[in-house]
């Protein structure tokens, strides 16, 4: 899996290409949990061109999830395919990964930070 | 619309009618006939003792926007009937720039209730054709008109008015609350020397009114004056003057609060959060929102409970930041927490995937209260680890299904097969989520063990264990999955070769390929639809004659998808397959061929593409020009 960073102002994006499981999932993990240690605690997964997850790919991105919550950070998913968004509603992963349908979205909800009062 | 004299003058009688029935048709008529006579009729009708014929006509006249109605209609302004003058008011309003004419007439009505009505509706309307005469009317004999003229003008919101706002305030103390408000809305600066003036005012209503129209101006000239009434000892007008402060802080920016004395600007916050409007609340949370200090972290807890949801909300949303700070706070008011507000820090808990809380969290598993259960479930599975199973394996038993699914999920979110059990027992639930739940649970296990009991489950005596088997397998995906799966290509249930296929293309084992092709003679259409898919993925070009083998398949669909499939993988022998169904008696295959070649973008196909230009149907007509034209394009 290619991993292609980003680095913006105030976030970090990651484009993930090809397929995301047992041995490519512990890359991602390592890339992130380092630029997490650098101070870069927002960042957007793009997973456009993931073409392939199993479960051991989707059990590094909780541990992941975990992780960053931890060190008050956040993490976004973004652009997923229709069959990587039906395994995120089968085992219910929806529910706690911030997921949206573009980068665009994502870096929106990522800057986001005053209510908006009407 | 023409108008048939005859017809109307019966229309019209047919209104008198004693049947209600007749009655409603006459206004149904009328309402298509254009003609002035038509159009009184159905403003008269505004008074039938029948509701669904008032609303009828009511209806008509707003459809119609004849330019006589308005005028017809303020006549009933001055109506005995409230209820009449009401309906005819809403509709003038509805009307909108369409009534001012006529409304702007009776501005000038003998009558001074209609005067007043006509005002009020004009300021409703909000048309900037009506400033002039609404200032007009502030020079009126009535003070209610002039009450009324104020209030429209600040909805009308013309900075033009100031100007004559200001002048009447001198010359009609009772309407200075009305004068003031309007002015506050209008927001123009040059209307400061007199809301100055007004905060002196013996009236209090005014004085409050001006406090509030301060805070509306958005510029710091107003801020000395607030803060001098910070000083007076009336509690509810430093209310005020706190709501007004904050909305200017956040207009313009912070340093409006940031050099009040410390503990001014906490009395402040705490009497905003706790008793101002909705939009003072929320302003004085963000005021919070880098504030870690206990006081401020009770203030948040406090507006945890509060009625409005968005101000809970944000209270929990300010709490799950704080968490870290605010963690012995949170934990001490989580043991003394009704439902309603142990939920939401059970919620902000889950957020901050803190593991701290644990200890905090496991005594709830009790609850009487399943809302607090199921979200204890939820904190756990965020913030614990595989210490908290057994309690979840509990918590999977609970006699209320959403608690269950929770435990589920929360299972599934810390992984590990130590309770695998449960896992497989939640697969044969009652509710559907809980078994979707559980099936998510055993993927996320990442288990050997889970894939020698789903391969078991393959061959279980219910078919929807069967099933869900099969799709468990899949998205578990790993190596270890992919000899069960091509064994499941066999199955006596479609609905699990059709699974084991999709998992396979899916997977990428070219090991599959051989297996996958038998099943492109499968007896189920969709079966022989995910066997070329997967085929595809798994063997792309070397496909292509499998394919072809399905273009002459029984099931429609599945000759439609070969069509499309061979568009995709972009073989250009195809294109001679492909133009055969052009001429399909089939629309739907003339389409997909049309929409093939343009993807195969092989020119050999022009001639035919254009011979069915003229085709019968338009969607084949327009998948054919697109073809041709992306397809020219290239040549």
């Amino acid at each position: 899996m290619e991993i292609r960073v980003t680095e913006n102002e105030d976030y970090i994006t990651l484009s993930l290409k090809g397929r995301l499981d047992f041995a490519s999932s512990s890359n991602l993990k390592e890339e992130i949990l380092k630029r997490v240690a650098q101070g870069k605690t927002r960042i957007i997964l793009n997973l456009a061109q993931i073409d392939f997850i199993n479960s051991s790919g989707l059990g590094t991105l909780v541990s992941i999830l975990k992780e960053m919550r931890l060190a008050k950070g956040r993490l976004l998913l973004s652009n997923l395919a229709s069959y990587v968004e039906e395994i995120f509603e089968i085992t219910q992963l929806s529910h706690i990964f911030e997921i949206y349908p573009s980068e665009a979205e994502a870096h929106e909800a990522l800057t986001a930070s005053r209510v908006n009062v009407s | 619309m023409s108008s048939d004299s005859t017809l109307l003058e019966g229309l019209l009688e047919q209104l008198s009618s004693a049947d209600a029935f007749d009655r409603e048709d006459a206004i149904s008529e009328l309402s298509r006939i254009d003609d002035i006579q038509a159009d009184a009729a159905l403003v008269t009708a505004l008074e039938d003792p029948d509701k669904g014929i008032r609303e009828t006509a009511a209806e008509a006249i707003v459809r119609r926007r004849s330019s006589y109605a308005p005028t017809f209609l303020c006549q009933y302004l001055a109506n005995e009937n409230i209820g009449t003058r009401n309906l005819a008011s809403e509709i003038l309003t509805t009307l909108g720039k369409h009534a001012v004419p006529a409304l702007s007439e009776k501005v000038f009505d003998p009558d001074q209730d209609v005067r007043k009505f006509a005002v009020d509706i004009l300021g409703t309307i909000r048309d900037g054709s009506s400033v002039e005469v609404v200032v007009r009317a502030l020079s009126d004999s009535s003070l209610n008109v002039v009450c009324s003229a104020a209030e429209a003008l600040g909805l009308l919101a013309d900075p033009k008015s100031v100007g004559p706002l200001v002048e009447t305030y001198d010359r009609f103390a009772e309407a200075r609350a009305q004068i003031v408000e309007a002015l506050g809305k209008i927001g123009d600066h040059s209307a400061i020397p007199v809301l100055v003036r007004a905060l002196d005012d013996t009236d209090p209503v005014v004085v409050f009114t001006a406090v509030e129209a301060m805070g509306s101006m958005w510029t710091r000239e107003v801020e000395p004056y607030l803060r001098k009434l910070l000083k007076r000892e009336d509690s509810a007008l430093q209310e005020a003057v706190v709501s007004s402060l904050i909305k200017l802080a956040h207009a313009t920016d912070h340093s409006v609060l940031d050099d009040l004395p410390a503990a001014q600007l906490q009395t402040c916050l705490t009497r905003a959060v706790r008793s101002g409007d909705r939009q003072t609340k929320l302003f004085a949370l963000e005021e919070l929102r880098s504030w870690e200090t206990p006081a401020a972290v009770d203030l948040l807890l406090g507006a945890l409970a509060d009625p409005d949801e968005d101000v809970a909300l944000k209270a929990k949303e300010l709490l799950t930041i704080a968490a870290t700070a605010a963690a012995e706070k949170i934990s001490q008011a989580l043991r003394h927490a009704s439902p309603t507000v142990a939920c939401s820090l059970l919620d902000m808990i889950a957020a901050s995937g803190n593991s701290h809380f644990i200890l905090d969290v496991v005594p709830l598993v009790d609850n009487a209260d399943d809302g607090v259960r199921e979200r204890v479930t939820s904190a756990l599975g965020r913030i614990g680890d595989q210490q908290v199973i057994p309690l979840l394996t509990k918590l999977a038993t609970d006699h209320v299904g959403h608690v269950r699914s929770a435990a589920f999920k929360a299972m599934g979110w810390i992984g590990g097969d130590t309770a695998l059990d449960t896992l497989f027992a939640g697969l044969d639930d009652s509710y559907p989520d809980v078994r979707q739940a559980a099936l998510g649970a055993i993927v996320l296990s990442c288990s050997s063990d889970a894939i020698v009991r789903l391969r078991e489950d393959l061959n279980h005596q219910s078919p929807l264990r069967q099933i869900m088997a099969a799709q468990a397998l899949g998205w578990i995906g790993e190596k270890a999955v992919v000899e069960p799966l091509i064994g499941a290509l066999n199955h006596p249930e479609w609905e699990v070769r059709k699974s084991a296929v999709d998992s396979l293309g899916r997977i990428g084992d070219r090991a599959a390929i051989e297996h996958i092709r038998i099943l492109l003679s499968d007896e189920e259409p969709q079966v022989r639809k995910s066997a070329i898919d997967a085929l595809v993925a798994l063997a792309r070009d070397d496909a292509y004659r499998d394919i072809l083998s399905l273009l002459e398949d029984e099931d429609l669909w599945v000759r439609f998808h070969a069509i499309n499939t061979l568009g995709r993988i972009g073989n250009p022998d195809a294109t001679a397959e492909i133009v055969q169904f052009l001429t399909d008696e089939n629309d739907v295959l003339r389409v997909a061929a049309a929409k093939s070649l343009s993807m195969l973008q092989d020119k050999r196909a022009l001639p035919f593409l254009r011979n069915l230009a003229s085709d019968r149907n338009q969607d084949v007509v327009g998948a054919v020009n697109d073809a041709i034209t992306k397809i020219e394009g290239v040549v």
